[in-house]
């Protein structure tokens, strides 16, 4: 194999995994990964401003990444619950009851985030 | 490196030293004249039994009764009697019998005589015996040992053990089980400071045991292998330490323990007793010695060849082969040595002495010394030489020094200040052999006439010379500041000389500053003065970044946000399933309304207010969410059937 078919091979994998996403994925979880995307995109601008510029007010960048992280990490199970391929984990747990376990948690999630924030 | 503590202690050490020395070659012997004090303060006689233990013991002293006091004794003894105790049997007739002429009829006492012969009672049994000894009548053996056994069963203690002992030498047969006792019973003696043995109950008991334990071995003819000589030692050192016994019992005990001590057919110990003075020198080179048994007397058993086996100290040596003492007095009691031919090293020298007896009784191995160890100092004369004072600067090295004539003080005055330190020097030799001394004591004492004040340094000794080094600044404080003339006398003391040397060197003009300015009062003024008031200090708030760094990254966390919108745009987001139902419309209205309130929370609210609108908010979202989803989930429902 030569040097150059390594990248291609590379790209022509994304790119088909890319086709495969698209084509198979239900909208409503290509909607989550967008949030999640978001999310991730987030914190890793909030690591990034702590890193260059300080840790000060330390509570409130604690407050603003456990958020982003927590965040993530409750879409990611909500994503996991609705994805049809799961259903079989979750067979007596309707979507909708998801969604409203996603909510509830939410809100308890800012609640104490706010309460830190200072 | 000052203090006069350093020179008490000092002294201290030699006075222990001395003490030491003293007690070491003065062995102790049983004191009879304090026992024969003893015997005597019990007259007049009031009761049997001191006048029992204190006619016997004054008879064995060699005391001679008045005919008056034998009619004391004789009426004491029909008076007191009491028929019924077997004790007191023995000591009414004992005494009787120890006067002449005084008769106590053989009906008051024979029922009890015979009922004690049955006794199981130790105590009983050792008074029978004793009794029917003094009646010259005849012990039934089986009988008695078979109760004494009893007796010792129901009460082993170490005076009824004794007892037995006593008891199984006046038996014919039957005394092997009490002689194989003895073994047992030396276990059972206590060692103090692993010098003395000793018996619970004193010296009384331990006398009783040791005669015990002597009459019986005498009646089997052999000692008690196990009973060898430092154990008799241990137990000889206890008693001569008890020299005076405070009743007639204990002291009656002793004595007859002493007198077997001194006169027995095993193991006669031998007193050793330094006589002459403890410092021997050429001019006195003589060592006298005593050497008696343990009642001071002398021993008339056999004559002895003495000998000294060596004289050491750890360091040189006195007599490096065995020399004997010649006899001094008839008795056999002193004997003298010519310890010293030429001028020794001075120090503390331990003499080792031999006793052997003499031909025909050259094969008699019951002698021997209990402490064959005698303390003897030499003692020298010492000079002080190459004395040197002088004072200089602290900083700068020795000085050249001022040489003092011999016992002379230096004419000039010496000055110095808190600047100066004080050099002497000097060397002690010892004036006979002429070598360098290290002496226990040697000091530099600061005397001040005015204040009395005193002041001792310790002058130190290194390579054969000895040097006193004062820093006055450091040592200030010891004068206390105080600036006058001091004379300063040298100090030079050792047991070992008998020549203690104080020679005043030099009078010093010591000049020490001011204290760096008394501000005590000032102190004390500031103390109470107004201070100044005291501001509470914030902690500085933290540098914050500049505004445009602030205002670039808030913009860059919320483009994620923008971007969220573009994704979902592009994905195709749509509100088709939007119910305009009421509870949709509550549903997130009441969702809307609580993360508004969370940012009212952030922004003014506080926890209780939050709390309580969010339970009312979230109370509004809970029933409208539920209705909401639940209509969504059986319309999802229904499409699918």
């Amino acid at each position: 194999m030569s040097q150059s078919a390594a990248p291609k091979g590379v790209f022509a994998v994304v790119g088909s995994l890319l086709n495969d996403y698209k084509a198979t994925t239900p909208k409503k979880v290509k909607l989550i990964d967008a949030y999640l995307l978001c999310i991730l995109l987030t914190g890793i601008i909030q690591f990034v401003y702590c890193c260059l510029v300080g840790t000060y007010p330390f509570n409130a960048f604690l407050s603003g990444f456990i958020s982003t992280v927590a965040c993530f990490v409750l879409a990611a199970s909500y994503r996991i619950q609705i994805n049809k391929e799961n259903s079989k984990l979750f067979e007596n747990i309707s979507t909708e009851r998801s969604f409203a376990d996603f909510i509830f948690a939410h809100v308890i999630l800012h609640l104490v985030v706010i309460n830190f924030i200072g | 490196m000052t203090s006069k503590s350093l020179f008490c202690f000092g002294v201290l050490l030699a006075s222990v030293a001395f003490v030491l020395s003293a007690t070491n070659s003065n062995y102790p012997t049983i004191n009879l004249a304090n026992l024969r004090r003893v015997f005597d303060a019990a007259k007049p006689y009031s009761d049997l039994s001191n006048a029992f233990y204190s006619v016997k013991g004054l008879t064995l002293l060699g005391e001679k009764f008045q005919q008056q006091q034998h009619a004391e004794i004789c009426n004491l003894a029909k008076l007191k009697l009491d028929k019924n105790s077997i004790e007191s049997v023995f000591f009414a007739l004992s005494l009787a019998r120890s006067v002449p002429n005084c008769d106590i009829p053989s009906a008051d006492y024979q029922q009890t005589l015979t009922k004690a012969a049955s006794s199981q009672n130790v105590a009983d049994l050792y008074y029978y015996t004793q009794l029917a000894e003094l009646l010259k009548t005849p012990i039934d053996s089986v009988k008695v040992s078979k109760s004494l056994l009893e007796g010792l069963k129901a009460d082993s203690s170490v005076l009824n053990q004794g007892y037995s002992l006593h008891i199984a030498s006046l038996l014919s047969e039957g005394q092997k089980t009490f002689y194989d006792n003895i073994e047992d019973l030396l276990e059972q003696a206590d060692e103090v400071d692993k010098k003395f043995l000793q018996y619970e109950g004193g010296v009384g008991t331990t006398s009783l045991v040791l005669e015990g334990v002597f009459e019986l071995s005498a009646k089997l003819k052999k000692f008690p292998a196990k009973f060898d000589q430092a154990k008799l030692t241990k137990f000889v050192n206890y008693l001569t330490s008890k020299r005076s016994p405070t009743n007639p019992k204990s002291a009656y005990f002793l004595l007859k323990a002493a007198l077997k001590l001194s006169d027995n057919q095993f193991h006669i110990p031998l007193v050793l007793n330094r006589l002459s003075s403890v410092s021997v020198s050429s001019q006195q080179p003589n060592l006298l010695i005593s050497v008696t048994n343990i009642v001071g007397a002398s021993v008339r058993q056999a004559q002895f060849n003495v000998e000294a086996e060596s004289a050491k100290s750890a360091k040189s040596t006195l007599l490096s082969a065995k020399k004997p003492f010649t006899q001094k007095s008839s008795d056999g009691t002193t004997y003298e040595l010519k310890l010293v031919e030429q001028q020794p090293t001075a120090d503390f020298y331990t003499v080792l002495v031999s006793v052997t007896p003499k031909a025909p009784a050259n094969n008699d191995k019951r002698f021997y010394l209990v402490d064959n160890k005698v303390l003897v100092k030499v003692s020298t004369v010492a000079s002080v030489s190459d004395v040197q004072i002088g004072t200089g600067d602290r900083d700068q090295g020795l000085p050249k020094l001022k040489s003092v004539q011999e016992n002379q003080k230096l004419k000039e005055k010496l000055e110095a200040d808190q600047q100066s330190k004080l050099y002497v020097r000097f060397s002690v030799k010892d004036k006979l052999k002429g070598a360098n001394l290290e002496v226990h004591q040697a000091f530099l004492r600061f005397s001040e006439a005015k204040s009395g004040r005193e002041i001792i340094f310790l002058a130190q000794f290194s390579n054969n010379q000895y040097s006193a080094d004062v820093d006055l600044a450091t040592n200030a404080k010891s004068f206390r500041r105080l600036s006058g003339v001091y004379s300063v006398e040298l100090v030079v003391a050792d047991a070992l000389l008998q020549n203690p040397i104080s020679w005043t060197l030099a009078d010093v003009n010591l000049h020490f500053n001011e204290e760096p300015s008394s501000d005590a009062s000032q102190d004390r003024a500031a103390l109470f003065s107004k201070k100044p008031e005291i501001q509470h200090l914030f902690r500085p708030a933290e540098k914050t970044p500049p505004a445009a760094v602030s205002t670039v990254f808030t913009a860059l966390t919320l483009a994620p946000l923008a971007l969220l919108i573009i994704l979902w745009l592009s994905i195709g987001v749509n509100f088709s399933k939007f119910s305009f139902s009421l509870s949709g419309i509550v549903f997130h209205v009441a969702l809307a309304g609580i993360f508004g309130l969370f940012y009212c929370y952030w922004v003014k609210l506080n926890m209780f207010q939050t709390i309580k609108y969010l339970a009312l908010l979230g109370a509004v979202a809970f029933f409208a969410g539920n209705k909401l989803l639940r209509s969504l989930a059986t319309d999802s429902k229904e499409k699918k059937q």
